[in-house]
């Protein structure tokens, strides 16, 4: 990617990419046709009797490959649920979860573990990183849980600091980066191996406008070119980067938009 | 491959995590280290404790060849590699001495020196030296005199070798000079450079060297030149003592003292020592002193039960401190677990990660305990010589031994590590991302088999007492008892909980918290709980073997009362002086012994022509010991209650008397028994009539006498009847023991008596009676003035004995201060940790205290009973659970004492023993109340009064 092409996608929203535009490397181990993330009819209630609370209620939602989905809605609407079971931290209630078509519901624990490690990337609002370890060894931090050697890994996670821009900051540990830098790792972390999902949980949340703007462009272009994205985010601004946004009420989807305008988010919020 | 990976992985966040906690592995690091410094310093202090074959050799002969020895008169065998193991060889066919030999094996066999030329003619090229030496030679210190060694030796032979070693100054080389080691020197207040004297050796020593024997650094030895004739004076002393003069006889030879030599030397009854025969032993099955069935039959040596036993406990009680420690890594770093958890990491790689943490520290403290442990034995090496009496050999280390060292610290750290790795990766990740904590419901399995251990553990300690009386047998249930007490930890400090209600806030909120979070709680509570109960357990043995000291304590003299003794006539006077002058003295009283009139009978090793007094019994008195041994025997295989004043009350004897002095028959006046405060009118009334007193009345005949007659030694071992003219009888009244047991003699016999019937009485002993007890400083004067003499005659004298009578006395209230204070450590140590792991739980909880309106003492008041909540359970439960221990071995070492008293009727006790059991109240108290108030003020002391203004956590 050229130094102006990064201009570009860091400074504004670029044109919505075609869904299912994968590179030819995501190409060649996906299916474009199958979603990448597939909830079907989830529900999660939290607690039992009169203090029961529905957290989502028979959810559907799927995410297809290149495509970047922003979850919004009030505190309590369910987004950060919706991020925990679709990753399998968290247990539905009742409905299926799939991954690249692999339902949750039917891995042990380690089996689980082991579909984070290989296809889905977590991105949290804040202290996404190991502070024990440098920017590259977080990177390389699931290919090694994987098994991969840590040569081989730690030449991956050089190669996605690369593409980030952010070489010079491999050998660093996290409390010796700023905030955006971090995210930006995170991100990497997120995607490094085959992984083609990234669940980002307000990842902009504790940044400020700039820097944000900046995360979610190297989002998009990781989405670009042919991962998925779920990402939970307040900010109409930085939901305008989605190919689609998905707006939920107590635990239900209440409106779904695609490729919306930022003025259309700012109205849709009150929904 | 995917495993060492994890482990790569998990290794190198471990050691990053640690190196960011510094103070948490310190602490860690800290509390598996010690033991291993321990155990490290041991270890080597031991290994070089442990001479090699040569150095035994060149300690014992120096240079020499062989070292040789007359055994008896007859052919004898030896082993070959322990010269002090032999036998005669007919003892070893199992005949009588007269069927294989015409000799007397019992008799000695001739020491002299063309004896020992004889023998050493028998090995090809060898050369006799001999050393002649006087054992008890008295020299002149610089206060006095004292009783030495004193060898004839050339110090700078080179035959010497390793058996000397010259510390400062050089050999003697002349005839009037002599070396001393180091021992007397200190001992005697000498140094290099001055001069010395022998009684009974005309002429001065100067002192030119002092040296040490490396096997024997504590002997008092004075080194002579041979030919100075200094043994020669002293055994032709009138009265000089033939068997403390010797000859020690050495040989040099070119040629090696084969195991031939040596048996042929056995076949003329002589030992050899021989160094070839050491270093290269023979076969045992060539050895005929082995095969006669004597000898060690081999086998390897185990470790003790009760050393595994500690050093599990030990084990159990770091991991149970250090426990903790990493619990509250592994909740300080939840969040990192978490995002762990997040990214593929499963239960595993968590768990990798934790026992990494504790491997690494493990393996730190191992490191450092390894080399602390290395220079504390370096540091205390010149202390354990001195301790032990001898001189280690070389430093030896066993590389074997210390990597199981370094095992057991890296197994410690691992095992500590356990648990906390099984909560944390146990733990959800999604509770570990938000920090969302919810009360931890502990398992029931682990409680309720921690209870049937309990049972089980305490049913085999008091059974095992009761039944067994094998205090191993009681000691391996306590162990079982105290793990499965520890198991239970969860639900006994639910129990605690209950009380809950009935406390202040800050208090209700301390034992709820604790309570409800017992995972952190129990481990605190285990480690102070197993410290605690283990200090009270030995308490409470200290404590109860104190008291029965105490009960059967027999004082010698009242309380304050001094009693001086001497072995040599004329030192009396002057020590009576020195009593009066340091002392504050109310009354004295002299005894006496009765001799013989003859010349040197007034010595205590008398010539043999010299005769004593010898009590003669009435015959019913008279114990016929092998009748007796045989008959009761066979009695007690019958009936084994009977006693010995059951079956024969004339072979009734009591060991444990106590008496001013040993003589069977004292001379003394009334005086005595006002001294000893012995309140007897009819005894003061009977010694005013210069009649006898005696205190076992056995010995009084129909008539009302005690009958006494003059016999010598030889007379005696003859057992011959003394001749009726010589008995003499005088009527005898039976004493009074005073209340504290003591009596003044066995028998009492007056100065006039003594006079009338042609003894000498001999001054034995001086009883002082003082107004009070003596000062420590009056007490150190006398000795002083006993020890250093005054320039009078006989003062100074080593023969010279002095007893102050203090009553009972012993530190066990020192080892029960040091047993509270090493409790009080462990207490505050498990407390606070779990305080800080609390601390960091309840940063939450206290912002919500803040922001409802808490003062802000409430954080250290909070903060402060949390801590002595933890201890104060740990405290009330180790201390009950200390006492059934404690009361166990307690009662298996009476059964074993009780016992003895059954059925060794010989070597057991006089009196049915009685149990003594003494809870250590002070202790207790001690640990229940301060501990925890202790515990609870540190605390609070050391927790910030408003919550700290943390940074982003990164």
């Amino acid at each position: 990617m050229s130094s102006d092409e990064k201009q570009e996608n860091g400074a504004g929203r670029p044109a919505a990419a075609p869904t299912g535009e994968a590179t030819p490397a995501a190409a060649d181990t996906a299916d474009a046709s199958r979603p990448v993330l597939e909830l079907r009819a989830v529900s999660r209630v939290h607690g039992s009797g009169i203090a029961s609370v529905h957290a989502l209620r028979s959810m559907n939602l799927a995410v297809m490959p290149g495509e970047l989905v922003a979850v919004m809605g009030p505190s309590g609407s369910g987004k950060s649920t919706l991020l925990t079971i679709a990753g399998g931290l968290d247990v539905p209630s009742s409905g299926e979860v799939l991954i690249e078509g692999t339902a949750l519901g039917g891995l042990s624990r380690a089996g689980q573990a082991k579909l984070r490690r290989s296809s889905v990337g977590y991105v949290f609002q804040d202290y996404n990183l190991i502070p024990a370890l440098t920017a590259a060894e977080n990177i390389a931090l699931p290919r090694e849980l994987d098994g991969v050697s840590v040569r081989t890994a730690r030449t991956e996670a050089r190669a996605a600091l690369a593409e980030i821009g952010l070489t010079e900051v491999a050998d660093r540990f996290p409390d010796e980066m700023s905030g955006g830098q971090q995210q930006r790792v995170a991100i990497a972390r997120a995607l490094v191996g085959d992984r083609r999902l990234v669940l980002a949980d307000e990842p902009t949340g504790a940044l400020d406008s700039a820097t944000g703007e900046a995360v979610l462009g190297l989002l998009r272009r990781r989405c670009d070119a042919g991962a998925a994205a779920v990402m939970v985010t307040h900010e109409p601004r930085f939901a305008a980067w989605a190919d689609r946004v998905v707006f939920l009420r107590d635990g239900s989807v209440v409106d779904e938009s695609s490729s919306p305008a930022p003025e259309s988010l700012l109205d849709g919020e009150g929904v | 491959m995917e495993f060492l990976n994890t482990w790569r992985l998990a290794l190198r966040i471990a050691r990053r995590d640690a190196l960011r906690a510094k103070g948490r592995s310190i602490l860690v690091i800290a509390m598996i280290a010690l033991p291993i410094i321990g155990v490290t310093a041991i270890d080597i202090s031991f290994r070089s404790s442990q001479l090699t074959t040569e150095e035994q050799i060149d300690r014992a002969m120096g240079a020499a060849d062989a070292h040789m020895f007359p055994g008896a008169p007859v052919p004898l065998l030896q082993d070959p590699e322990d010269p002090t193991q032999w036998t005669t060889a007919d003892e070893a066919d199992g005949e009588t001495a007269e069927s294989g030999t015409d000799a007397d094996p019992e008799a000695e066999q001739p020491n002299d020196e063309q004896a020992a030329r004889d023998i050493a003619a028998l090995f090809p090229g060898a050369e006799l030296v001999v050393e002649h030496g006087w054992y008890g030679a008295e020299v002149t210190t610089a206060g006095g005199l004292a009783a030495i060694h004193l060898r004839e030796w050339d110090l700078d032979d080179p035959l010497t070798g390793g058996s000397a070693t010259l510390r400062e100054g050089r050999a003697p080389r002349e005839q009037h000079e002599a070396a001393a080691t180091t021992a007397f020197l200190e001992v005697a207040g000498l140094a290099v450079g001055d001069t010395v004297a022998v009684r009974g050796f005309d002429g001065e020593f100067t002192l030119t060297g002092s040296y040490e024997l490396p096997g024997d650094l504590d002997t008092e030895q004075l080194t002579v030149l041979p030919g100075t004739g200094v043994v020669d004076t002293l055994a032709a002393e009138p009265g000089a003592e033939e068997y403390l003069s010797y000859a020690r006889y050495f040989v040099t030879s070119d040629t090696p003292v084969d195991w031939d030599a040596v048996q042929k030397a056995n076949e003329r009854g002589w030992i050899v020592d021989s160094r070839a025969v050491r270093l290269d032993p023979p076969p045992r099955d060539e050895v005929p002193y082995f095969a006669a069935g004597h000898g060690w039959s081999g086998g390897g040596g185990s470790a003790p039960l009760g050393v595994v036993l500690v050093l599990a406990l030990v084990i159990l009680e770091i991991c149970l401190l250090a426990g903790p420690a990493f619990a509250v890594g592994a909740r300080r770093s939840r969040r990192m677990l978490g995002l762990m958890g997040a990214n593929g990491a499963d239960r595993r790689h968590v768990r990798a990660v934790m026992l990494a943490g504790g491997a690494l520290l493990g393996l730190a403290a191992a490191v450092i305990g390894l080399l602390l442990g290395f220079a504390a034995a370096l540091l205390a090496w010149n202390w354990l010589e001195e301790s032990a009496g001898s001189r280690f050999g070389d430093l030896t280390v066993n590389p074997l031994e210390l990597l199981a060292i370094c095992a057991l610290g890296v197994g410690t750290g691992l095992l500590a590590a356990l648990l906390p790795a099984l909560a944390a990766s146990r733990s959800p990740i999604l509770e570990s991302l938000t920090g969302r904590r919810g009360v931890r419901r502990t398992g029931r399995e682990l409680p309720i088999a921690g209870g049937l251990f309990f049972v089980l553990g305490t049913a085999v300690a008091v059974l095992g007492a009761l039944f067994v009386s094998n205090a191993m047998v009681v000691v391996a249930g306590v162990v079982v008892a105290q793990l499965g007490l520890v198991a239970t930890t969860p639900v006994l400090v639910g129990l605690f909980g209950r009380v809950g209600r009935f406390l202040p806030l800050s208090g209700r909120l301390a034992v709820r918290d604790a309570v409800r979070n017992r995972s952190r709680t129990a481990p605190a509570v285990a480690a102070v709980l197993a410290a605690v109960s283990g200090a009270v357990a030995v308490a409470t043995v200290v404590a109860s073997t104190n008291a029965e000291n105490a009960a059967a304590y027999r004082a010698t003299v009242p309380s304050g009362g001094v009693v001086i003794s001497s072995d040599r006539p004329g030192d009396l006077p002057a020590a009576t002086e020195s009593a009066l002058r340091t002392l504050p003295v109310t009354e004295l009283a002299t005894i006496g012994r009765l001799a013989d009139t003859g010349e040197l009978c007034h010595l205590l090793n008398a010539p043999a022509e010299c005769a004593e007094p010898v009590v003669q019994l009435p015959a019913a008195a008279v114990c016929d010991r092998e009748a007796f041994e045989t008959g009761f025997d066979a009695a007690r295989a019958e009936d084994p209650e009977l006693t010995v004043a059951e079956y024969d009350p004339a072979c009734v004897e009591d060991w444990w008397v106590k008496t001013p002095t040993w003589s069977p028959v004292s001379v003394a006046g009334p005086e005595l028994l006002r001294v000893m405060e012995i309140d007897d009118p009819d005894a003061a009334a009977a010694l005013e009539r210069d009649e006898a007193v005696v205190y076992d009345e056995r010995q009084v005949h129909e008539d009302g006498t005690l009958r006494l007659a003059p016999l010598t030694r030889e007379e005696q071992d003859r057992e011959q009847e003394p001749r009726p003219e010589d008995v003499a009888a005088l009527p005898a009244t039976v004493g009074k023991e005073a209340d504290y047991g003591a009596r003044p003699g066995e028998v009492l016999v007056t100065a006039a008596w003594a006079e009338a019937n042609g003894y000498r009485v001999v001054d034995e002993a001086v009883v002082v009676a003082t107004d009070r007890d003596p000062t420590d400083a009056e007490v150190q004067a006398l000795r002083e003035a006993l020890s250093s003499g005054d320039g009078s005659p006989g003062s100074g004298s080593t023969a010279l004995t002095l007893h102050v009578e203090e009553g009972h006395t012993s530190d066990s209230q020192l080892v029960l201060l040091i047993l509270g204070l090493f409790a009080t450590v462990v207490t505050l140590g498990a407390a606070g940790i779990a305080t800080g792991l609390a601390q960091a739980d309840s940063e939450a909880d206290l912002a919500t205290l803040s922001a409802v309106g808490a003062p802000p003492r409430v954080r250290r008041t909070l903060s402060g009973l949390q801590c002595g909540v933890i201890a104060l359970m740990g405290v009330v439960l180790g201390s009950l659970a200390g006492l059934v221990p404690g009361a166990a071995i307690r009662l298996a070492g009476h059964q074993e004492m009780h016992e003895l008293w059954r059925t060794d009727w010989y070597g057991g006790p006089e009196t049915e023993p009685q149990l003594f059991l003494e809870i250590p109240w002070g202790t207790i108290l001690q640990l229940v109340f301060v501990v925890p108030l202790l515990a609870a003020v540190v605390a609070a002391l050391m927790t910030r009064s408003t919550p700290a203004v943390n940074r982003r956590e990164q």
